[in-house]
């Protein structure tokens, strides 16, 4: 089956990401839906790239700033998501803990390192590993909105706990730039091609065609 | 169903789509990538399972979400309260995105595919029926209701050493609508809408 397979981009078609109909490649916008189309265009990680050197600017303060202050009985006490990580697993909830590290840890760094391994893959290398490649993307994709569990979290407590001057929950900024980080991962995982994985796969023909296109 | 070409979506494979029987998917023989699930008479479960939802996303508004006790001091909650507490004290910012990423746009899902569903259902196609597709499609990444769920849970184990929390009735109807939007986007599938969507356009304009 695999014998005679082609891509839409070697039959002179761009599909739709939108709506799946098949456009010719001179079109910029698709017959049916008109979304805007994308032909497969390497420089189409610049975008994903300058995403994910924002979401690395904006993992410092996620990660430094307070994202939570309790007030119980006159006593305050401010703490990060990390400081939050050792309480929890202090307090010997240790499932909490280890849902929340990793949610808002290990999830939104390795989302990063993924998705800068995808684009200096694709930039560099042409992916050796293609398989590996298109699953680590698609795992990028799914568990990504996933971190925003903590920030929700925070939200409920502090909705929860408003009772004056017994008990008071507030959010800090780290609040504001996590969420800012979770939305800029998603961007960049969403403008991320992974078609830019698949090229040059089963024959050197394709290189010089693709070549045509671009310039 | 008619045999329509595409490409896979991950990469660009051009390839024809079998008949599918009921339950069958078809896949990418290159990539893995699921380009289409077939459900016999999907377009009603789809739209009965989004009506469905929407009724338990109206109810779990209108009730407490969470009882909370401390020190003889009782609260209840309901979910817009959760929200509007976070805007009242400077978190603009954080309150819409909560606000729409597990409300707003769960809601303006389900009413689109309504919408598509019914204009789909009807004899011709009614108006705008493409860009509500097109924008349910668009918000579809953003929703985030099943997430808000989860942090439910969690937070109620981090108070619950300094409070007794109960449950609401809310969080039950909360519940039950994750449950039928899960159901709805199980049956939401991109490929058999707007195959559905050509034959509609098909129809409508064939000379007479």
């Amino acid at each position: 089956m695999l014998t005679d397979i082609h891509t839409a981009n070697e039959e002179e078609l761009c599909q739709c990401p939108v709506c799946l109909d098949l456009n010719s490649l001179n079109e910029q916008f698709c017959q049916q839906c008109h979304a805007h189309l994308h032909t497969i265009s390497p420089y189409s990680i610049q975008q994903t790239v300058a995403l994910l050197f924002t979401a690395v600017i904006l993992l410092i303060p996620a990660n430094f700033l307070p994202m939570m202050s309790t007030t119980f009985l006159g006593e305050n006490t401010q703490s990060t998501i990390l400081g939050g990580i050792i309480l929890l697993w202090q307090h010997q909830s240790y499932l909490v803990a280890t849902v929340i590290f990793f949610a808002s840890i290990v999830i939104p760094i390795g989302k990063l390192l993924a998705l800068s391994w995808l684009c200096y893959e694709v930039r560099y290398k042409g992916f050796r590993s293609k398989s590996l490649g298109q699953k680590l993307y698609r795992l990028t994709e799914f568990i990504g909105k996933w971190s925003m569990i903590d920030v929700y979290v925070v939200a409920i407590l502090v909705a929860m706990v408003q009772m004056g001057m017994l008990m008071k929950v507030e959010p800090g900024m780290a609040a504001v730039a996590f969420s800012g980080l979770v939305i800029t991962t998603m961007l960049a995982a969403l403008t991320f091609d992974p078609r830019l994985i698949w090229q040059h796969c089963h024959n050197e023909n394709s290189h010089e065609k693709y070549n045509d296109h671009t310039r | 169903m008619k045999k329509r070409k595409i490409a896979c979506h991950d990469c660009d494979l051009l390839m024809l789509i079998p008949h599918l029987k009921h339950r069958q998917k078809a896949v990418c023989p290159r990539c893995g990538f699921i380009l289409t699930r077939f459900y016999q008479h999907a377009p009603v479960k789809l739209l009965a399972f989004t009506l469905t939802a929407l009724v338990f996303l109206t109810f779990s508004l209108k009730f407490p979400f969470l009882n909370f006790y401390l020190h003889g001091n009782e609260q209840s909650l309901t979910l817009i309260e959760s929200i509007q507490s976070f805007s009242s004290i400077n978190y603009i910012f954080v309150s819409i995105l909560l606000f729409s990423t597990a409300i707003v746009i769960p809601l303006l899902f389900l009413l689109s595919i309504v919408y598509v569903s019914w204009s789909f259902n009807s004899k011709h196609l009614l108006p705008l029926t493409m860009q509500t597709l097109k924008f349910a499609l668009l918000i579809l990444p953003w929703n985030m209701a099943e997430i808000f769920l989860v942090s439910i849970l969690i937070s109620l184990i981090k108070i619950m050493t300094l409070a007794n929390v109960g449950f609401g009735l809310s969080f039950l109807f909360y519940m039950l609508f994750i449950m039928s939007l899960s159901a709805t986007l199980m049956y939401f599938d991109r490929y058999q809408l707007w195959s559905i969507y050509q034959l509609k356009m098909k129809k409508h304009h064939a000379p007479v």
